[in-house]
Order: C-alpha cells, then sequence, then structure tokens
C-alpha cells in the first residue's frame, strides 16, 4: 500500500463528494461525451452572441441558429428527379428522341452509359400533377409528399462532381470523394454537441433492398475527429444500440450494484495512481448506464398511437424499416438528440425502372411526409431542418435501348432535394433546371453549399468550424461553400 | 493523446476551480515565448508563427502566392520584408504591428486569428537580433550530439536518460522513482507483446533477485512470437492493412494474410527496418526475386479497390498510386503528400509536381483500376500464387511432364515434317484442283462452327436461352470468403458443375427481350444456331447478307462454340466491316463479363488496329497483341486468329486479308485458364461467343460481321489464305507453296495429331494444377512502363506537365545514379543521410512504447506537425538507429531498459502542476490499451486466447446485422458456426472489413483502413463501457476467468485475490479487498435465489460451461471478474 500525501488525499477526497452529486456526474460524463475539452482553447468569438448550454466546440454561435437539429434523409441509390419531382413536360414530348447533342455537352458519364452511341430520351414513368398552395408539380407515385409541398423547399439544382455512388455518397455526407474525413452529423456533434445527456448526439439508421449500393459505416464514423463524434447506429432487434442491453441473468438493479462497485474501486485506483483519466472513465459509464435506460425507451414504439402509427404507414409496425426509422428519428428529435441521419437503400434503377421505382416511392413516401406532418403538429419542425434527397439524380435518357427493360444511368449535373422546417422558406422551389433536366440553368447549389447553408441554420459559419488534422485546419466545407440565402426564410 | 488529456483538465477543474492546471496545459506545446535577453530561434519560435499564419499567401504555394513574396525563404523574405537587425525598416514588421486595418499583415478580414502580442514581440526580437533563417529541423539530417551531463549518474542505464535526465534538471524536476517490479513486468510485457505476462512470469520475476533480472525478461520479450504480432498489429496501422476492396461493393475475398504473417515473422527474425521496407516497396524488383520478396510487396496492394460498376478504369488506377504515394508520405516520411494532389504543398516544400513524380514509381503497376469482384476466383493485376509443399510438387510434376509431352510433339512434327517435304512434290505435281481440294479437306476436318448470317428464323419458346442463377436466387452458401475453409490442394470446381449452373434459372439472359429475339441458323447441318436480339442482316456483305450493327443490337453464337480454354489450340475467321474508325470497339468476345473476373478472348478494333486479348485476368496476367495496321474502312477484311495452344505471344497469329499481320506484343504472359468461369457471375453471365451491344463494351456502329468460322486446331498459312481467297491461293503462291503445303501436311500427320493430344492433356493437366490456387495480390510493373502527369485538381483526365518518377527532392535530393524506379525509392528512403525515415521510425517505436511521441504529432514531422520535446535525443536516437543498422529490437530494448520508461507511472501534484502532459518524462507512461489489446489482454487473463500464429483472418463475434450493411453476397458466420479457436485468436487476426470495421473496436480507436494511419487518437466515449459491459465477447471471458478460478481456489478471499490479481497483475489492497469481498457475497447470496439467473448469466459464448463448478458461485465470481476488468487499471498501461 502506498503513502498518499494528505494534499492529494484531500484532492481525492473532494473528488468523491463531486462524484457523489448526480448533476455534477451527468456534466462531467456529457462533458466527456462531447469532448468539451476544446471549449478551453477556444476564445469566445465576438459575433453571434447565442450561448449553448452544451458542450461542444463552439462556446457560442456564429449566428442566431434558425434550427436546432438537423434529420438527413438520404435516399442512396439515386431518385430519378425526373420520375419524382422535376417535371419536364418535353420529355413527354420527345420521349423516344435522341437528347441534343447541344444539352449533353461534354459532361463525364459512368462507364455504364459511356458505351452508348445513343441516348433515347424516357418521358416520366409517371404522370406529374399539381399540388398544394405553391403549385409544386409532383410525380403521382409520391401522393403523400404531393400533400405536404406547401412545406417544403425544393431544391432543383444539386450538382456534384462524381458519377458513381461511393464517392458521390462520401461527398453527400463528408464533402469529400474519399473515405477518412467526418460526415456531417459527427462535425456538427463536434461543433454544439447535444442538449440531452442521455442520448448520443449523432444517431445514424439504415434501412432498404439491397441492390447495386450499399451502406457504408464511414457514412456515419468519426473521421479524422476523435471517435466520440461518431453517429451511433440504432439497429432493429433486441439491442437498439450495440450492447446497450444487461446480459441474460442481469437487471438494471444488478447493474447498478456492479458499476457503484467498478466506481468505487476506481476511486481507490485513483487515490493510488492519481490518473486524471480515472474520474473520466467513471463518468463514462455513468452515462452508458443511463443510455441503458434511454436507448431502449426511445426505440420502444408501443405508447405510440395507432392515430400516429397509421400516419407513417403500415411498414412502421415492422422494426427496421424506413418507416418505423422515420418515426423513431421524430421521438429522437424529440429528444434533442442533434442530428438523425436516416439513411435508405434504393433507386439504382440503371434497367427495369418502370419495374423498380413506383415500389421504391410507395416505400419512402408515406413516411416521409408522415415525418414532417408529424413534426409540424408537434411544433418541432420549426426548428427542426429535414433535408431529403440523393448523392445524385439520374439521366433524363436512357441506359441503353428503350424496351421494357428501359433504365436511367447516373446524373450529377443537377438533381433535386428537398428540407422542410426551421430556417427554409416552405412552398418554395429554388433553382431552375432545362427542359431536360439535364443541366442547371440557374446557378448550381453545390453539395458544399448545402453543407454551408445547414451549418448556416444551425447558427454556424462554415468557415469557422475547423478541426487540426495532420497539420492542416479541415472543414466540412473543404474549401468552398457559399450560402445559399435564397432559401431561408 | 491530445483529447484524453485536455479532459483532465476538465475534470480537475470543474471539481477544484485549480485554473493553475489549466495555465499549465499547454506546457511545451508552445515555445516559450521569447524574452528579450533570450536567442530567438528560427525553427523552434519563429516558423511556428510564420507557418501558421503567412505560408498559405506567402508560402510554397505558387498559385496562391501574393505579391511574389516567400516568407519561408530567407531570399525573398530579405528582399521585400526583412531587413536583418533592423525591425524599423522590416516591411514585415511594420505591416503586422500596423494599428491600421487596410495595411496590417495578416488582412484581419481573411484571417480568423490575428498574431498576438506576444507572436509579434517575437517577430519584432528575431529580427532584431539578425533574423537568422533555418531549414525546418526535420529536413536536416540529424546528428549525434554529445552526451549531456547529469547529476543523476547513478540513476543512468543508457543515453535515454542522459538526455531526459538533462532536461528535468534544467527545468528543476526529478525523476520518479523505479516502478515496483510487479507494476515493471506488467508494463513491459504489454508494451512489447501487448499481452499481459502470466502469474508465473510474475512471480519468476519477483523471485529473481539478480541485477540483471529486467533484462533477461525484456530479452525474452523480445524474443517471444507474440512480439512480432504486436509490431505486426502496429504495421497494420501503416501499411492499411485490411481484406476488404473499400469503396462501394467492398467486397472481402483477398487472400492477404500470407503478408500479415510474413510481417510477423520479420519482425520476429528482426529483420533490419531497411530490408523489411525494401522488400515491400521493390521486392519484385530485386535480382532474382525470391518468393517473399515478392510477397511483401503486398505492401502496395493491400489497399482498396474499386468494384463500382461505373467507375472509369484510369481514374482508380491513377487513384491507386496516389494512394501509395500517400503511404510512402504518411508511412515513412511523415509528411502529408497527399496535400499537393491539387496544389503546391502550402506548408512543406512537396510542390505538386513532386507529389506526382513521387506517385510515378507506382504508376506503372500492370493492374487494372476496375476489378472483378474476388469471388469471381480472379485477382486482378501481378499476383503470387499461394501454393504449399504440396501443391508444389504437384505443378512440378505437372510441368515435367508438360516438358516431356512438348519433346514428344517436336519430335513427332519432326518425322512427319521430314516426310511432308519428301511427299509434297508429288501432290504438287497433280492439278491445282487436287491441291485445293487437299486444302478444303483439311479445312473441313477442322471446321467445328460457321455462321453465314444470311437468314433469320423465329425461335420456339422451349429453345430460349436460359439465365444460370442470378444473384439473390440462391447465393451459394459458402460465400462467406472463398479462402474460407478452402483447400487448396483440393479438387478444382468441377467445370461441368460450373456449366450446368449456367443453365439454372428461368430468365434470359443479359436481360434480353423475347420479342426482340431470333435464330440465324448454322451453316453446318445440326450445328447450335446463333441468337440474334434485333437481328440487323442485310445484304452488302461479304458474301450475301452480312449482319450490322446498330446502336442497341446484338448476338451470341451457340453456347459450346469457341469455349476453349488456353491449352486448346484453335482459330477462327470472319469478315470485318469497319464503318469509321473506332476508338475501341469489340468484335468477337468471348468472355465473362467483367464483373465475372473477365476471363476468355475478345478481338476489339482499337482506332482500327486488330487487338486480340487472351486473358485469365487483365492486364497482367494475359497474352495481348495489336496489328500494326489497321483495318481499311468502309470496306469488308477477310480477318484470321490462329493459336497453338502454347500459352504464348509466339503462338498465336493476326492474319489480314490472308496475310500474316505484323503485330506490337502488348503483354505475354498467361499462366492461368483463360476459360470463362461465369458460375460467380455478379451481374451478366457468360453466353459464349458475343458480337453487338455488350456491357461496358462500345459496339461497331454501323459496322458489319460476315462469315464466322471456328476451327479446333491451329489452321496453317495455306488454309488461312485458302478461306481468303479460296482455290486462287493455291494457284498464285508457287513460291511459298511447297513449305506450306508441307506445313499443312504436318499437321494433318497422324502422329502429329497423336502426339498433339497427348500435349494437350499434358497442358490441360499443368493448368488445373496452377490455375485453381489462391493468389496474393502483389507488385509488379507492366512490360511498358506508362507515363506519368502531374494532374489538374487531382483530376485523372486532366493532365499537365509530364514527370518521371523521382522522390521528395526538395526534402532530400535524388542521387542520379540510382536507379528511377522502386529499387532507387528505397535507396533514398535509406540513404543514411536521409533526414526523416529514421527519425520518423524512431519515433513511433517512442509513441507506442512511452504513449506518445517526441514529436507528438508522429504523422506530420512537417512546418505544421509539433516539435520534437527533446530534439537532440530523437537525432541520437535516429543516427544510433541507422548505426545500428536498423536493428528494431535493439532499438525496443534500448527504449525499455532505460530508466525512464521504468519510473513509476504515478501522478505527483508536482508533476500535475508542472507537466501535466509528461512531456518531459518526471514518470513512467500511462496510457489506455489499444482496441486491439483491450480484447486481447481480456482473451489472455480469462486464459481463452488462442496462440495460434497467422493463418487465415478469423470472425469472432459480431451482433447479427452490423456486418450485412452491403451489396455483396457475403454473412457474418453465426457465433455457433465457429469454433471457439476462431473467436478467440489475437486481434491482429480478427477480419476487418474497411466499411463495416468491427464496431467494438471502432469505439476504442481502430484505426480505419482506408489510409495509412500513424496514429491513433485515444477517446472517451461510454459505447466504450457498454462493450466492456455487455459485449458477449467479454462476458465470455469474465466467466472464463472465474471458472478458472473457481478450479484453482476454494477460499473466497484467495478467488477475489486470484481474479484481482490475473486482471491487473497486482494484489489487490485491503480497501480494494473490502469492496470485492461485500459484492461476491452480495451476488453470492442473490444468485443463490435465483440459480435461473446464474444459468443465463454464464451461458455466453462458444467455450463451453464447466458443469463441474458450481453454477451459483461461478456466476458470482463472474460479475466479481466483471467488475474487476471494468475498472480502469484493467485496460490501461501504466
Amino acid at each position: 500500500m502506498k503513502q498518499i500525501d494528505a494534499n492529494r488525499l484531500k484532492t481525492a477526497l473532494a473528488r468523491r463528494a463531486f462524484l457523489k452529486t448526480g448533476s455534477g456526474l451527468g456534466a462531467l460524463a456529457l462533458a466527456e461525451l462531447m469532448g468539451g475539452t476544446r471549449l478551453l482553447g477556444q476564445a469566445p468569438s465576438s459575433a453571434g452572441g447565442v450561448m449553448l448550454k452544451s458542450n461542444g466546440v463552439l462556446k457560442e454561435l456564429h449566428f442566431a441558429p434558425r434550427a436546432k437539429r438537423v434529420i438527413r434523409i438520404h435516399m442512396i441509390g439515386a431518385v430519378s428527379q425526373v420520375d419524382s419531382f422535376d417535371y419536364k413536360p418535353m420529355l413527354e414530348k420527345m420521349h423516344g428522341e435522341q437528347l441534343p447533342a447541344s444539352i449533353r455537352g461534354k459532361g463525364r458519364l459512368s462507364t455504364m452509359s459511356a458505351a452508348q452511341s445513343s441516348f433515347p430520351i424516357v418521358k416520366p414513368i409517371s404522370p406529374f400533377s399539381q399540388h398544394g398552395q405553391s403549385g409544386a408539380w409532383v410525380s403521382d407515385l409520391f401522393p403523400y409528399t404531393a400533400k405536404i409541398v406547401d412545406d417544403l423547399c425544393f431544391i432543383k439544382t444539386l450538382r456534384t462532381d462524381h458519377v458513381n455512388h461511393d464517392p458521390a455518397a462520401k461527398f453527400l455526407h463528408t464533402g469529400f470523394q474519399l473515405a477518412g474525413r467526418p460526415p456531417e452529423g459527427a462535425w456538427v456533434a463536434y461543433a454544439i454537441g447535444s442538449e440531452n445527456q442521455n442520448l448520443p448526439a449523432f444517431v445514424a439508421f439504415t434501412s432498404g433492398t439491397f441492390g447495386g449500393v450499399s451502406h457504408d459505416a464511414s457514412n456515419w464514423g468519426s473521421g479524422f475527429l476523435p471517435s466520440q463524434y461518431q453517429g451511433v447506429p440504432f439497429r432493429a432487434g433486441k439491442d437498439p444500440v450495440l450492447y446497450v442491453s444487461n446480459p441474460n441473468g442481469m437487471d438494471m438493479q444488478d447493474r447498478r450494484g456492479m458499476l457503484d462497485v467498478i466506481g468505487k474501486l476506481s476511486e481507490k485506483q485513483h487515490e493510488i495512481s492519481d490518473d486524471p483519466e480515472i474520474p473520466a472513465k467513471i463518468s463514462q459509464y455513468e452515462m452508458a448506464y443511463r443510455m441503458m435506460t434511454s436507448v431502449p425507451e426511445v426505440a420502444d414504439i408501443s405508447k405510440e398511437p395507432d392515430r400516429i402509427l397509421d400516419m407513417y404507414g403500415p411498414d412502421v409496425r415492422k422494426a427496421g424499416t424506413f418507416a418505423r426509422n422515420c418515426l423513431l428519428a421524430r421521438r429522437l428529435a424529440e429528444r434533442d438528440v442533434r442530428f438523425i441521419s436516416v439513411m435508405h437503400v434504393g433507386w439504382d434503377h440503371h434497367t427495369n425502372i418502370m419495374q423498380r421505382h413506383p415500389p421504391d416511392c410507395l416505400m419512402v413516401d408515406q413516411p416521409s411526409a408522415a415525418l414532417v406532418a408529424d413534426l409540424k403538429q408537434r411544433g418541432l419542425l420549426k426548428d427542426t431542418l429535414v433535408m431529403w434527397g440523393s448523392e445524385f439524380g439520374r439521366t433524363s435518357f436512357a441506359q441503353g435501348p428503350i424496351d421494357s427493360n428501359v433504365g436511367r444511368d447516373h446524373h450529377g449535373n443537377n438533381f433535386t432535394w428537398w428540407l422542410a422546417g426551421g430556417g427554409v422558406k416552405p412552398g418554395f422551389s429554388h433553382g431552375e433546371t432545362d427542359d431536360f433536366s439535364y443541366n442547371a440553368v440557374t446557378p448550381s447549389v453545390e453539395i458544399h453549399d448545402a453543407h454551408a447553408t445547414m451549418l448556416h441554420i444551425l447558427g454556424i459559419d462554415h468557415e469557422r468550424l475547423t478541426y487540426r488534422s495532420q497539420g492542416r485546419d479541415f472543414r466540412l466545407t473543404d474549401v468552398a461553400g457559399r450560402l445559399v440565402k435564397e432559401i431561408l426564410a | 493523446m491530445k483529447m484524453s488529456l485536455g479532459t483532465i483538465a476538465i475534470g480537475l477543474s470543474s471539481l477544484a476551480g485549480c485554473l493553475a492546471i489549466l495555465v499549465f496545459n499547454g506546457y511545451a506545446q508552445q515555445p516559450p515565448s521569447a524574452s528579450p535577453a533570450e536567442h530567438v530561434d528560427y525553427n523552434w519560435q519563429i516558423r511556428p508563427i510564420l507557418s501558421d499564419n503567412c505560408y498559405r499567401c506567402h508560402g510554397p504555394d505558387a498559385k496562391s502566392r501574393q505579391a511574389g513574396l516567400r516568407l519561408d525563404q530567407q531570399e525573398s523574405a530579405y528582399e521585400q520584408a526583412i531587413v536583418p537587425g533592423k525591425p524599423q525598416e522590416s516591411e514585415m514588421i511594420r505591416r503586422i504591428s500596423s494599428k491600421d486595418a487596410a495595411y496590417r499583415m495578416p488582412p484581419p478580414a481573411a484571417s480568423a486569428k490575428p498574431l498576438t502580442d506576444a507572436e509579434v514581440a517575437t517577430l519584432t526580437e528575431w529580427v532584431k537580433q539578425g533574423a537568422e533563417y533555418k531549414p525546418h529541423w526535420a529536413f536536416i539530417t540529424p546528428i549525434k550530439a554529445p552526451l549531456p551531463q547529469t547529476t543523476l549518474t547513478s540513476r543512468v542505464v543508457n543515453a535515454i536518460d542522459r538526455f531526459i535526465f538533462a532536461r528535468l534538471e534544467k527545468e528543476g524536476l526529478k525523476p520518479s522513482s523505479e516502478a515496483d517490479k510487479e507494476t515493471l513486468i506488467n508494463r513491459v510485457t504489454l508494451s512489447l507483446t501487448g499481452l499481459p505476462p502470466t502469474l508465473p512470469e510474475v512471480d519468476a520475476f519477483l523471485a529473481d533477485k539478480s541485477p540483471n533480472a529486467y533484462e533477461k525478461v525484456v530479452d525474452r520479450l523480445l524474443a517471444s512470437p507474440a512480439y512480432g504480432e504486436h509490431m505486426a498489429a502496429y504495421w497494420a496501422n501503416i501499411s492499411r492493412y485490411s481484406e476488404s476492396d473499400g469503396f462501394l461493393d467492398d467486397h472481402h475475398d483477398r487472400l492477404f494474410w500470407p503478408y500479415r504473417d510474413w510481417v510477423i515473422s520479420a519482425f520476429n527474425r528482426n529483420m533490419p527496418f531497411n530490408q523489411f521496407a525494401t522488400w515491400q516497396l521493390a521486392g519484385d524488383l530485386l535480382p532474382n526475386a525470391t518468393k517473399e520478396q515478392r510477397l511483401a510487396t503486398a505492401f502496395l496492394r493491400v489497399g482498396k479497390r474499386t468494384t463500382e460498376n461505373g467507375a472509369i478504369d484510369e481514374e482508380y488506377r491513377v487513384e491507386y498510386a496516389l494512394d501509395r504515394a500517400n503511404v510512402v508520405g504518411e508511412g515513412f516520411l511523415a509528411l502529408t503528400t497527399g496535400c499537393a494532389r491539387c496544389h503546391d504543398h502550402k506548408y512543406d516544400p512537396i510542390a505538386q509536381k513532386d507529389y506526382y513524380s513521387l506517385s510515378g514509381f507506382f504508376n506503372s503497376a500492370d493492374e487494372p483500376g476496375f476489378f472483378a469482384p474476388g469471388f469471381s476466383t480472379i485477382q486482378g493485376g501481378p499476383t503470387l500464387p499461394w501454393t504449399d509443399k504440396v501443391t508444389d510438387e504437384k505443378i512440378a510434376a505437372a510441368e515435367a511432364a508438360l516438358r516431356t509431352a512438348e519433346s514428344a510433339y517436336s519430335a513427332a512434327r519432326e518425322a512427319a515434317n521430314g516426310d511432308a517435304i519428301a511427299r509434297v512434290g508429288a501432290l504438287l505435281k497433280q492439278p491445282s484442283s487436287e491441291v485445293a481440294g487437299a486444302v478444303q479437306k483439311s479445312l473441313d476436318a477442322a471446321t467445328v462452327a460457321y455462321y453465314p448470317f444470311e437468314t433469320t428464323a423465329p425461335i420456339p419458346d422451349d429453345q430460349l436461352p436460359k439465365s444460370r442463377a442470378r444473384r439473390g436466387q440462391k447465393p451459394p452458401a459458402d460465400l462467406v470468403s472463398p479462402f474460407r475453409g478452402r483447400d487448396p490442394n483440393g479438387p478444382p470446381p468441377d467445370v461441368d458443375a460450373v456449366r450446368a449452373a449456367r443453365e439454372f434459372g428461368q430468365r434470359l439472359p443479359n436481360s434480353m427481350i423475347r420479342e426482340n429475339l431470333t435464330f440465324s441458323p448454322s451453316g453446318l447441318p445440326g450445328g447450335e444456331p446463333a441468337v440474334l436480339e434485333e437481328a440487323n442482316l442485310r445484304p452488302g456483305g461479304a458474301q450475301g447478307n452480312a449482319l450490322f450493327f446498330t446502336d442497341t443490337n446484338r448476338g451470341f453464337l451457340g453456347k459450346s462454340v469457341g469455349f476453349y480454354d488456353r491449352t486448346q489450340p484453335f482459330s477462327f475467321d470472319l469478315w470485318v466491316y469497319a464503318a469509321s474508325v473506332y476508338e475501341n470497339s469489340q468484335v468477337l468476345n468471348h468472355r465473362d463479363d467483367d464483373n465475372s473476373g473477365g476471363a476468355g478472348y475478345k478481338l476489339n478494333l482499337e482506332k482500327n488496329h486488330l487487338s486480340f486479348f487472351m486473358m485469365h485476368s487483365w492486364p497482367y496476367n494475359m497474352l495481348h497483341v495489336v496489328s500494326k495496321e489497321p483495318v481499311p474502312t468502309k470496306q469488308w477484311t477477310h480477318v484470321s486468329i490462329t493459336y497453338d495452344g502454347s500459352s504464348r505471344a509466339a503462338g498465336l497469329h493476326l492474319y489480314v486479308n490472308g496475310k500474316p499481320a505484323e503485330v506490337d506484343v502488348e503483354h505475354d504472359h498467361l499462366t492461368e485458364s483463360s476459360l470463362p468461369r461465369s458460375y460467380a457471375a455478379a451481374f451478366n453471365e457468360f453466353v459464349g461467343v458475343e458480337f453487338g451491344r455488350r456491357f461496358r463494351e462500345v459496339t461497331m456502329k454501323d459496322g458489319g460481321i460476315d462469315e464466322i468460322r471456328f476451327f479446333n486446331r491451329a489452321l496453317t498459312p495455306i488454309e488461312v489464305s485458302y478461306l481468303h481467297q479460296g482455290t486462287r491461293a493455291v494457284e498464285t503462291q508457287r513460291a511459298k507453296l511447297t513449305e506450306e503445303m508441307a506445313e499443312l501436311m504436318t499437321a494433318n500427320d497422324s502422329r502429329v495429331v497423336e502426339a498433339g493430344k497427348s500435349l494437350y492433356v499434358a497442358r490441360e493437366a499443368q493448368n488445373q494444377a496452377v490455375s485453381w490456387v489462391p493468389e496474393v495480390m502483389v507488385m509488379a510493373d507492366a512490360p511498358k512502363p506508362r507515363q506519368t502527369y502531374v494532374l489538374s485538381r487531382g483530376l485523372y483526365n486532366v493532365r499537365l506537365d509530364s514527370v518521371d518518377p523521382a522522390p521528395l527532392t526538395q526534402v532530400f535530393p535524388f542521387d542520379p545514379k540510382v536507379p528511377k524506379n522502386r529499387i532507387g525509392l528505397a535507396q533514398w528512403l535509406f540513404d543514411p543521410n536521409n533526414p526523416l525515415v529514421s527519425r520518423v521510425f524512431v519515433n513511433r517505436m517512442w509513441q507506442q512504447l512511452l504513449g506518445k511521441g517526441i514529436v507528438e504529432t508522429s504523422d506530420d514531422f512537417g512546418m505544421q506537425g509539433s516539435r520534437p520535446t527533446q530534439p537532440e535525443l530523437l537525432d541520437w536516437l535516429a543516427v544510433d538507429f541507422i548505426e545500428s543498422g536498423w536493428d528494431i529490437k535493439r532499438l525496443n530494448k534500448m527504449i525499455v531498459m532505460s530508466a525512464t520508461f521504468r519510473q513509476s507511472s504515478d501522478v505527483t501534484d508536482e508533476i500535475v502542476k508542472r507537466d501535466p502532459n509528461n512531456v518531459l518524462y518526471a514518470r513512467g507512461p500511462r496510457m489506455r490499451m489499444s482496441a486491439e489489446q483491450v480484447r486481447d489482454n481480456a482473451l489472455a487473463v480469462s486464459g481463452l486466447l488462442v496462440k495460434t500464429i497467422g493463418g487465415p483472418s478469423v470472425y469472432p463475434y459480431q451482433s447479427d446485422g452490423v456486418w450485412v450493411l452491403g451489396v455483396t453476397p457475403y454473412r457474418y458466420p453465426k457465433p455457433e458456426e465457429l469454433s471457439p479457436d476462431e473467436q478467440h485468436r489475437r486481434s491482429l487476426y480478427s477480419f476487418v472489413k474497411r466499411n463495416t470495421p468491427p464496431p467494438s473496436m471502432s469505439v476504442f480507436d481502430f484505426s480505419e483502413r482506408h489510409g495509412t494511419i500513424a496514429r491513433r487518437l485515444t477517446s472517451n466515449t461510454p459505447l466504450q463501457a457498454l462493450v466492456l459491459l455487455d459485449d458477449p465477447q467479454y462476458l465470455e471471458a469474465y466467466r472464463a476467468l472465474a471458472t478458472k478460478v473457481l478450479k484453482e481456489k476454494a477460499d473466497k478471499d484467495d478467488q477475489i485475490k486470484l481474479v484481482f490479481r490475473l486482471a491487473t497483475r497486482r494484489m489487490p489492497n485491503e480497501a480494494e479487498m473490502a469492496e470485492l469481498r461485500k459484492y461476491y457475497e452480495q451476488e453470492l447470496a442473490r444468485f443463490d435465489g435465483e440459480r435461473k439467473k446464474a444459468e443465463e448469466l454464464v451461458h455466453v459464448g462458444v467455450a463451453p460451461v464447466d458443469s463441474a463448478v458450481d453454477v451459483v458461485r461461478m456466476a458470482a465470481l463472474t460479475n466479481v471478474a466483471a467488475a474487476v476488468m471494468n475498472t480502469p487499471d484493467a485496460y490501461s498501461i501504466h
């Protein structure tokens, strides 16, 4: 047994007293979770003025925020914009004719259609009609989304350099085409942390029918940021978060008993070594303990009334579906989870788009619209930003010949997202594309612009949110990014 | 490291309001600011300020440079901005200290961080003292400084301590006392082997009172196989080791574990670092490269590869070359070379041109950009067959038999040819119609297929072509990985079953449209018809109608037509009509889809040159010849290809209009089966000889083909000529006719035919022996080097200047005498005067053993990196390492033998105040275990660890659904499908899927394997607690630990003590005993009342539950073990 001098003993005793107070523990745990250390190095900025309760790297926001949280709905695989929200009557008229060479220009094609010498136009696979006060044109395959168009802000001119899923999807999430950089959610968690002490700041959902495209954990990893900023995947089944359930033969009370022993033993170790990591570790265990309750609670939808479940459609009663994930996204938003990434695979309709596009619409249309409506009726939409869309769009010409197997290839020049909620204009459409939905005729919205705007809506200046890795101050928006003021409410 | 140390500050400051700690938090991160009397050093004080604030606009990047001013170079700075000794006359000082925002530098608008007053003062003082520039410290070749004097000589073990102690004395600090022996053996064992010591090892050390007891332990550890494993786990971060592809599909069936095992063995054999690295960078280029040297080059191939369908081949080929440049930059030089991909480096002397020059060493890799998934059984690019002794012997025997058969064949030909020459005169005396008849007869006998493309016929429903099984229908059960459980010496896949599998399924192949399909009958009685989609037969052919191509039509010959492997002689001819000059269009294609490996042969028109491939895998393992002359446009050209079954380009002949065509041999390396293997096809299926529209191929738009024939042997020249011009062939070629007719007679001689059959059998036996062995992807350059270009913004298709391969010559010059290849690169790296390589490596070993590097940014030695805290020590170690012959074990031994390493790691108040980050080393190291160690430690202390070294990667526990995120038809095996042996191997054998890294490891900061990661952060997250509390891998370990103890000790206190000791390698103190005693009693009582709960708790994992042990005690002690194992001492190194 070692001699502990009086001074150290005093410190240890004070620490123990501190650890025993619940609020202290919580605060400490949160500081841990959010990596609050960086607060210390950060001088308060002169602008902005909104002080944050939560412990991210920013002590105060750069601007008054328009939203407190983000729900990113990523339709992985690429929704055809001309079969959803970018209505082009010209395609009807010119069905089967060649896309004019002047329109096609010299843009990059994927190697799947680069070999073609013919580019026949394919009309929308289903009719469009106008909806709402805003008169937005929506494919009849999206009847539920059609009902909420006056809450939506369409951007028709998203653009990306990439013609393949892997780089384009990484670009959408991380602002860079190669793996290794943090995704949006990790940046936001790093910047402004969470206001909920019992749930992670960044949560990720995956669903879908696997076709040519897959989910990739680097879309919710932490990249070069420390791992505490990584998205925590919520899963279907017994463990909504990996290992959040006690083992068989152990209930919460037993767990509490063990944690108390761990805590006491850890403190004793701390008395010996004074290792300053130990209090941090103890607080981490306390946060884990709270997650053991809060996570199953948030994942349990048994108390949701039928009328709410019915809003999301029949799939909501099955765990792991897109509909269930939309409902859970709402439940997490209610609990102030900062960034919720809802990723759904489908849509990669290189062939058989007529057979495959409608069922994909059926799977996502109702739940997506329900999420917006549900947030709205709870008053949450006003401070939640919802972003819905893909890593790129699809060509208005056929990949291969026009026959009963017709499909569309990848198209990065212009594609459509819709946004809803905090800070964006409802019932609004931004950007114009040409008659063939092949090029933007108004300035494009780059992915970096969308990121800059998303951060702005949260009250963050994208140029001032940096992290130094390997000697360079990195940003979500790399060296680009322009605020799309036009869409701000 | 930064994160965790930072958290200290929060915890303590909230606690005691002890702000003093915060003041010291940045100690040694920041250079001490200059007091006027002190000398201001450019490297330590000035460059950091300039680099952070000025270089973006006044630094190495020529494109973003403002006003032509460089502040990183003395000449430019003196010319424009600095007058040495005269701050008032220096524009720079005037600007930085100006109150006028319009004049001030850095421009307030552009800079988030204005210069502080202290920084301005330091810069001013530097100019006053003469503004002396020095090269960046890391770019100066290190020298050994004299060992510093210290008064603590009695504690000094080696040179390290002299440097450390002298510095401590200067700071008024004292080293901590040596750690107690329990702590010491625990620390050194974990540090050198990644595993904890066993209790007998601890006891032996405690009992050993000899003065060199510690050294004996160190020597034992360095000699133990676990050392090499631990070092290999480290090297995996540098080599970005993973067996999956990354990118979109992330297929994971690559064979790389032999390389991983080589790394383990190299470390265990203590291969010198320069040799270790040279083999990995250039082993294939070494004279008479051995199998081992070639295997080492897998280092260059173990990076990512794409199988995404739309991927542009060149784009990804470039990506791989740049990836390798990054690995060299970050792995050996600790420079962020990747920053120069789009522009000159902003801070370091790496021009964009230098970066591409570096990538030039790797730009000739003989590999594709778009890869077939590994489950196609085709590994693209250079490979090393991974054979064992039995297979090697089998292959050797097959090759000996082949040589015998070849000799027999040559002899038969010689004899037959002699006879033919004797007899040919008689034949040629006959009328030419007789001669022609002989040629015709010979051709008739060899003809196996003929398609005149004159007519079409409807296809009856029952004769529609059928698709084989498609992905998603019935994935074969063994698709976990072809390398798992596949016996390399077992029988090759059953080719008939392969063919049969192709027949499975009801869909039309390649999504063909029923209404658009017709037959085009064979010209031979009973021959299989061709299938045409959107048949476009019309007049204007070489004879009658021909098949012309639109954008979309296509077709294929009878499925058995042309189904030849590389062992089989065959020929075909056809007439080709090129409507224009085609960039690269297919004429005939008898290959798998690219997604299925692309094995087979094809004839293309490349700018209308005839381009014929016969391939196992593109581009490394194939024959490829290209005609020197293009075929003319807008006329019919007769094209013939003959092949003798030799697998050599010399055995392949192209004829244009009956005459041999001169060719360029692009590739002449075909060593494995070239038969399509489409049972593994992912997307489209093999249907036979195809033409027209095909996935990823460009059609011959408006062109046509006609009169296709296939022959079952290599035709002779007279036969080819006859195919082209009929009887005129024997009428007009009198000069060569004798020779050619003799050749024809020879080919038909029964002795030659019989010897040919035997030769085929021997070739096929050799083919079967070599074609199905697993292969490791290794490095080899293409036969013709590729030109490298600077790429604008890194875009593969926007080429700027061409560059030659060269390393980073602004960092260290490239000796013009060294070869400009990867061997030269290795020589440049390991030149004793190279300022970086040795420093970088010794610093990383220091980081590994002490928790952080002397240069904390062990991944960045550039201007933006942190500065060494003990520069003289770093340099001394670097030079010493080179002088020792790059002896890694010696270096590791020196560090762990040092008194510095052996200090107690307890934190005292004085240390907390003076040096909270322990950069001065007044105490020993203290750190959380790495992700691998956390798991390995739990397995080791529980006795579950299986110590087998090497072999295929294993798939330990993973919850359902974690892994199945992708398109690939793999699944994670369920625990019950795996033997406990696989579950309980060291973590470096755990399979790492790039896009789905193991979550339990990721939360402990396991390195991503997308690129080199030289330094891991250490983060704190509650997910770590969830893993240690609830992950079955750990629960099983706690139960095994409890079981082991219960079988050894009867007394409850003894049980607790043993659990504690196994978990922490020390005895619990009284207070700890009291807690645990209470908890044990409580759990015993609880489980006694609820035996069912006890049963549930212990039934976890795959290791059998020992029924001889009382389940209540097992459950209770399991929880005691869990509690102890969850305390920080049990998963930290201290």
